[in-house]
């Protein structure tokens, strides 16, 4: 018999067997002897035209099995594809190899395929490129500039994508306004890091000869429909699988240069071949992450009420479109946070450089938008001389006033309607975990030298966004049930979350399940994994896949034994037929009186469902963070950091405190270590994990973490999204308490991170208080 | 080019190959000893994802040349129960059964390397304190569990 | 990031190592550890035609404990001397840095010397080496040679080609010690870092990450001696500091010099600070 119901138990997860033994199977797990290895030869320049390739005798050595260059692909083929390009966008598009340009060191020029990757990485060596170079624009200010070089002449200019939003009267607003902030961020580039990086394999698959491609992918079912288009061929050709993920983020998020590759190598060469990217490649060959200029103009009331926000979002995305056009939109959407702000404006921008293309990572827009909300709250309640918990008190949206409106919209995600949520219970829950009230005490003790500072940040972020949500459920011969799920295992345990969802929902234990991700044979549309989405919709859908086997089972059970499914009943796993009391039925049992029948009872219980929202759902958070900065070193520890969270109904709160914990340390990272640089000729200085520092075990602060659950009324669980909430706020959290250590007095000179010793102690000495 | 022959015990199994000297051992363990639980993650020795105990020291396997490793003992995941000094239960070992009740997991792909680095860590520091622990982890980069629970995990199985 | 093509031997002296390096000149690379050289194989930075993998020579991996120095040969790794008690007891100032240096599964195989003649900027070894005026044995096929710290480690200094450094000789000189390093992460490669060592005959101090190669402070060693166990203010360490330097401050993308100079006083004196830990 079943105990307490599997929804939001802390269930350990079923994923973890396999990989803490080292037989879960990625990508490169994958590889087989015999298979060919792909090398791309990347441009080496910023911005050039391409004068010549020379591929010598490349393709004599006995090693070589093909190249590929952009000659060599077929007239007609395509860009690759973007997925929100809105109305009078300009097509940036990225091709598989470049024909006559190259817009970013890194972008694919040519590709070697040779027995091995030792011999293919010779080959791509002897590949001589000749380019004429042009002048690179590498930042939006100069890309914006009158007579900028332009990367796409056929524009005219260099922003690609512009949207315009309007909520009320922003005008009169700050006419009216006792204080008005205006404010400028600047958001560097970053990498997600995945620690498993890009990879793909072209191959014949062994049951039916159909083309096969493997890749570590968020996205597979998308990938499937794209490669069949790009290459000709129709996709019931072409199966699609994305084994075990080692990350994403975002970053496997795109349809990418080298999963055409690798299957144009095996149409053409008829040799399975695959691509393992290396993680000096994968810094120039996989997209960037947040690169934007935010300037924010808030009108304030004397009593701080913030009355209107404007906001001018330019992103740098680089030298073209990987997958997204409208990088900006998630921050124009959520900008207001929590907070009420009746009157907004927004202009959001797209501009291209010649650098590697900008994708979303983890939290999209939500950090951005996050900070430059969280410090205009700070720098109204120093103006104002309130507290700083007081001014977001003031501007925080009641309990009872969902929905709420923004007015505003974002591709894929429909218009903003902020669901559900108690963001007052969220900062009041965050103020006593991180002892807001004991800080001043806790600061005056600090020794000398050292500075204290508290930050507080609130997030809101759309998840579920993308579209319907496909599932299918099949009755195994021993009776448990298999969940085929869109879902793809990048490493949030969504196998052990949904066991837990359609368990509770059928009544049943999760062991009765197995949970699969379904590959493009199994499952054929499905939007993929991103924006925060497996379990709310993977879930609401496997529930309704169950209530379309339940009435199957009921059907079929009826069928067999002449009666009315009325008279079938369900309960914890086993059928009750009304008719012949006293008698139970398990499916294994049910499965053979079918096979009595001459009835192919796995088919008739093999179901699938499709899971359709009219909006999404918005999860909340509200983060604290308590830092040490060093003042005569310019070092920044984070010591303390509470978050109260609210995404709905919790299915496991561990894996959600994992997912949160995780993201905080990204955010912490992005706001102290991480950078990708370029030099002034476009050249990337970031080739490696010792030029991109990443946060360690001893750079973990404290956590303390509280949930708060608002059921969303949008999906009949309740749910909301968990997976990004940590990395988009903490950002905010901990910059704002990096402002608050150093003072008011030391200008905030770039409003993001990292904040570096170097970028800390700079700050100091421009406010001449570099203590003595 | 030239080759050399080889032999590497892995896991208790005798590997004999011809190599060039210029494979690494990760490459080596993956391709030629089919052993799954070598990850390669930066290939440049920062992460620790590929660590394996060479004749009983823990190594980085992207920083050794098979050929190097010629005549030695090579211990990867599948060797855990021996550098622990433990049976496993349910075919989890007590360091894993710490990783999976802390939830010290999730995408897993620098899991086996930091398992055993850990293990080798805890068999010569058997009771060791946070900070101790902490220095041992900075050798592992890990993206998406936040660390704590990793923390939490290893001061759980500490004597 | 797979190595080019090389040949690869395997010596069992240091005659033959030597004969080799004459063999293939300016085109062999010594293989220790491989903490550092790897790396750069796998990455193409370095293509040599010969690897030389010394790890089979007998007798390189000893500390030994002679008359007035303590001579640790090219195969003794960062752990095994952090470890060594008579490195503790007698070497002040070089197990203090070497706690500090990357973290113990990368010193269990990167070798002291390996470290030391990479010579990275900000690197802790090489400070120690110029502080202490550790010594170097080069052997070449003309014969051996004993140089000083800074004749292989200072400003535009390198190994020769046809050398292979065997040993390194550190003075046997029990002193208190400190060191202290900032780095862009806690753990992560050091940007600035100074070592104070301090007995009765004299202090010494060298900062790593200031100039491209370590630099030798006497004038912040003279400050820091005449007032242990007082220690003075950071303005004094900046101004002592300034006597110095002997060329621009260094600096590269991620850590200005503008920062190093102004963070390597503080640096010095928390060095010193630890003399009485």
């Amino acid at each position: 018999m079943i105990g307490a119901s599997p929804f939001g138990r802390r269930a350990r997860r079923r994923e973890d067997g396999p990989l803490l033994t080292g037989n879960g199977v990625f990508l490169a797990d994958l590889v087989r002897p015999g298979m060919a290895a792909l090398r791309v030869v990347r441009s080496t320049e910023a911005h050039a035209r391409i004068a010549h390739i020379d591929f010598g005798a490349v393709a004599d050595d006995p090693d070589c099995v093909g190249v590929l260059s952009a000659a060599m692909l077929p007239a007609a083929m395509g860009t690759l594809p973007v997925t929100d390009l809105v109305a009078g966008s300009r097509p940036a598009h990225h091709g598989v190899l470049a024909r006559e340009l190259v817009r970013y060191v890194g972008e694919p020029v040519a590709a070697i395929v040779a027995a091995d990757p030792y011999r293919a990485e010779d080959l791509a060596g002897r590949v001589t490129v000749d380019y004429d170079v042009l002048p690179p624009v590498m930042d939006v200010t100069s890309s914006t500039a009158p007579h900028a070089p332009l990367l796409y002449a056929q524009f005219g200019s260099n922003i690609v994508h512009e949207t315009h939003q309007q909520v009320g009267d922003p005008q009169a607003a700050f006419a009216a306004a006792h204080l008005v902030i205006d404010e400028t961020f600047r958001f560097q580039r970053v990498c997600a890091s995945c620690m498993e990086a890009r990879g793909a394999i072209a191959t014949l698959d062994p049951g039916t000869g159909r083309q096969l491609v493997y890749s570590s992918t968020q996205i597979p079912q998308v990938l499937q429909q794209q490669l069949a288009h790009l290459t000709g061929i129709s996709p019931q050709r072409l199966r699609v699988v994305a084994p075990q993920i080692g990350g994403g983020f975002g970053m496997k998020e795109a349809v990418y240069p080298e999963e055409v590759l690798v299957l144009l190598a095996l149409q053409r060469f008829g040799r399975a071949t695959y691509w393992l990217e290396d993680r000096q490649e994968s810094f120039i060959a996989s997209t960037h992450g947040r690169e934007e200029i935010v300037r924010v103009r808030a009108a304030v009331t004397t009593a701080g009420e913030v009355t209107a926000v404007e906001v001018d979002c330019q992103a740098d995305i680089g030298a073209a479109y990987l997958f997204l056009s409208n990088t900006p939109g998630a921050a124009v959407a959520s900008i207001r946070g929590p907070y009420r702000i009746a009157n907004f404006a927004s202009r959001a921008r797209s501009v291209v450089t010649n650098k590697t293309p900008l994708n979303v990572y983890r939290g999209a827009g939500y950090p951005q938008a996050t900070l430059a909300m969280e410090r205009v709250m700070d720098l109204a309640a120093d103006a104002l001389r309130l507290d700083r918990a007081e001014i977001r008190r003031r501007n925080l949206i009641g309990p009872a006033a969902f929905p709420v409106d923004r007015g505003v919209s974002y591709p894929g995600c429909g218009r903003a309607i902020l669901d559900s949520g108690n963001y007052p219970a969220l900062l009041e829950s965050t103020l006593d975990a991180i002892d807001y009230a004991g800080f001043a005490a806790r600061r005056a003790a600090t020794a000398a030298g050292s500075a204290l500072g508290l930050g507080l940040s609130f997030v809101v972020e759309m998840s579920g966004g993308g579209g319907g949500e496909p599932a299918r459920i099949r009755v195994l011969p021993d009776g448990r049930l298999q969940l085929l799920s869109g879902v793809t295992p990048v490493g949030q345990g969504s196998q052990t979350t949904l066991a837990q969802i359609l368990a509770d929902h059928l009544g049943v234990s999760p062991q009765m399940i197995e949970v699969l991700p379904a590959d493009t044979d199994q499952l054929a549309a499905a939007p993929g994994t991103f924006a925060s989405r497996g379990a709310t919709m993977g879930g609401n859908a496997a529930c309704r896949a169950g209530d379309v086997l339940l009435d199957r089972i009921r059907q079929l059970a009826a069928e067999l034994h002449g009666t009315a499914p009325e008279n079938i009943s369900w309960r914890q796993g086993l059928l009750l037929d009304r008719t012949r009391p006293g008698r139970t039925l398990s499916l294994a049992a049910l499965l053979q009186e079918a096979a009595t029948a001459g009835i192919d009872g796995a088919m008739r219980l093999d179901v699938s469902a499709r899971y359709e929202r009219d909006a999404v759902s918005w999860a909340s958070a509200c983060h604290a963070a308590v830092i040490d900065l060093d003042r005569e070193t310019g070092v920044i520890r984070v010591i303390d950091y509470a978050v109260t969270h609210d995404c709905g109904r919790i299915a496991n709160p561990l894996l959600v405190d994992g997912q949160i914990m995780g993201g905080v340390l990204q955010g912490l990272g992005q706001c102290l270590f991480e950078v990708l640089g370029y030099d002034a000729h476009g050249q990337p200085l970031t080739r490696g994990f010792m030029d991109y520092v990443l946060p360690t075990a001893a750079t973990a602060p404290r956590f303390t973490l509280r949930h708060i659950e608002t059921p969303s009324p949008l999906n009949p669980l309740g749910m909301k999204g968990a997976g990004e909430a940590g990395c988009s706020g903490a950002v905010a959290a901990i910059a704002n308490a990096i402002a608050d250590a150093l003072g008011p007095q030391v200008a905030f000179v770039n409003g993001s991170g990292p904040f570096t010793p170097d970028l800390v102690l700079a700050m100091l000495r421009e406010a001449g208080r570099h203590a003595v | 080019m030239q080759t050399h022959d080889i032999a590497i015990r892995v896991d208790g199994v005798e590997l004999r190959a011809s190599v060039s000297p210029r494979l690494l051992l990760s490459d080596f363990l993956r391709e030629q000893a089919r052993v799954g639980g070598v990850h390669v993650a930066c290939g440049q020795g920062v992460c620790g994802a590929c660590t394996v105990v060479v004749d009983g020291v823990p190594v980085r396997a992207c920083l050794m040349l098979a050929i190097q490793a010629d005549g030695t003992l090579v211990q990867t995941i599948a060797s855990l129960p021996q550098l622990e000094g433990n049976e496993p239960q349910e075919g989890l070992t007590r360091l894993q059964r710490a990783f999976r009740h802390h939830h010290a997991l999730q995408c897993g792909y620098c899991t086996p390397g930091l398992l055993v680095a850990t293990a080798k860590f805890l068999a010569t520091t058997p009771a060791p304190d946070r900070a101790q622990i902490l220095e041992h982890l900075n050798g592992h980069l890990c993206r998406c569990s936040g660390y704590a629970n990793i923390v939490a995990a290893i001061e759980s199985v500490r004597a | 990031m797979k190595p080019a093509p090389f040949r690869y031997v395997r010596p069992r002296s240091v005659f033959e190592a030597v004969g080799l390096l004459l063999e293939y000149p300016g085109e062999a690379r010594l293989l220790a550890g491989g903490q550092s050289l790897v790396p750069l194989l796998s990455r193409r930075l370095a293509t040599p035609a010969l690897v030389i993998d010394i790890n089979h020579i007998a007798g390189l991996d000893a500390i030994e404990v002679l008359p007035d120095r303590i001579r640790m040969g090219a195969l003794v790794r960062q752990e095994q001397a952090l470890r060594s008690q008579v490195v503790r007891a007698e070497v002040a100032g070089l197990a203090e840095a070497l706690a500090w240096v990357a973290n113990p599964v990368i010193r269990q195989r990167g070798t002291v010397i390996g470290n030391l003649v990479a010579n990275t900027p900000g690197a802790e070894l090489p400070a120690v080496a110029m502080a202490l005026g550790a010594q170097f044995v080069l052997r070449h096929l003309g014969g051996e040679e004993t140089v000083g710290a800074a004749s292989l480690l200072g400003p535009g200094r390198t190994v020769p080609p046809q050398a292979m450094v065997t040993h390194v000789l550190w003075p046997r000189r029990p002193a208190r010690a400190g060191f202290y390093e900032v780095a862009r992460r806690d753990g992560h490669a050091p940007v600035v870092a100074a070592v104070v060592t301090l007995n009765a005959a004299d202090c010494r101090v060298a900062l790593s990450g200031v100039m491209r190669t370590a630099l030798v402070c006497p004038t912040l060693a003279h400050l820091i001696g005449r007032h242990f166990p007082d220690v003075p203010a950071a303005a004094d360490f900046a101004t002592a500091l300034s006597s110095d330097l002997i060329e621009p401050v260094f600096g590269d993308a991620y850590s200005s010099a503008r920062y190093r100079l102004e963070v390597a006083p503080v640096v010095s004196r928390r060095a010193a600070q630890r003399l009485s830990l």
